[in-house]
């Protein structure tokens, strides 16, 4: 996904209902911060979330979203592969609402990031070389592909 | 996750069977159930997770307390709700197990029913 469309599928969802914060993080590295909280306070929370994911890991458990619902606001998480997407919000009667757009979101968001890295590991670009073959003779076609890069489950 | 027919518990089997949602009630550490010692542990320990979870995040992001907590996995929903009627000092909570994803909307409200209702 290209950063101006990143920014406007995020100002979509930022958009969503109450959100007041949208968090997305790629293992310990922070992707998307636009939280109402300081620097410190975010790469906590990304510490939390490795911890969230341990705890259900040590039950044998995957979960692909949380929520959590408190007196003082609510939050959506979604796990994705090593994405994990964290969406705070203020009314909880929008809860289902804004799991679905942050799931469109992350979707949106981790397909985008699997097409750019197969772009960008398989350039030079697949050429494809063909022999016209002459009268008489069965045409020989040779088609040569760049290594493919591993692209990421679609969601 | 268990499936229709893992089980010789009627009441579980059903629940799978029609997907509805089995309710339990958790204080002082123990866990009651009618879908059998199994469900019942497996909500116990989804219990002690998504609480830990939520006392967590709550402190992180200065939420004050939680109110419910819900997981998704595959087809499976397991969640809670902190019973209002129950007092600080000996809080109770009743949650429930689905084997399908329920809206969290619908899973909020069915446990606040099976709360109004004991």
């Amino acid at each position: 996904m290209s950063p101006k469309g990143l920014a406007s599928v995020l100002k979509a969802l930022k958009k969503s209902g109450s959100v007041f914060g949208v968090l997305l993080s790629k293992g310990h590295d922070t992707v998307i911060s636009d939280v109402p909280y300081g620097p410190e306070s975010v790469e906590e929370l990304s510490g939390i979330l490795d911890d969230i994911s341990y705890y259900f890991a040590q039950e044998k458990r995957n979960p692909d979203q949380l929520a959590f619902s408190y007196d003082g606001g609510n939050l959506v998480i979604l796990f994705k592969g090593d994405y994990r997407l964290v969406v705070l919000h203020h009314n909880s009667g929008e809860a289902d609402f804004i799991s679905k757009s942050a799931t469109v979101f992350l979707r949106d968001y981790v397909t985008g990031e699997a097409v750019r890295s197969f772009k960008a590991t398989s350039r030079p670009s697949a050429s494809v070389v063909e022999n016209q073959g002459t009268e008489g003779v069965v045409p020989a076609r040779t088609r040569t592909v760049a290594p493919t890069a591993p692209i990421a489950p679609s969601v | 996750m268990a499936t229709v027919g893992d089980t010789s518990n009627e009441q579980l089997n059903e629940a799978l069977e029609n997907q509805s949602l089995r309710y339990f009630r958790a204080s002082r550490g123990a866990a009651k159930g009618k879908t059998g010692p199994e469900d019942t542990s497996r909500f116990a320990d989804s219990l002690m997770v998504l609480q830990e979870c939520a006392i967590l995040l709550g402190e992180q992001l200065d939420m004050n307390s939680v109110s419910s907590a819900i997981s998704y996995e595959g087809d499976e929903t397991v969640g809670f709700c902190f019973d209002p009627n129950s007092s600080s000092q000996n809080p109770v909570v009743a949650g429930g197990i689905v084997n399908r994803r329920m809206p969290l909307k619908e899973f909020v409200s069915s446990i606040r029913e099976y709360i109004d209702s004991q």
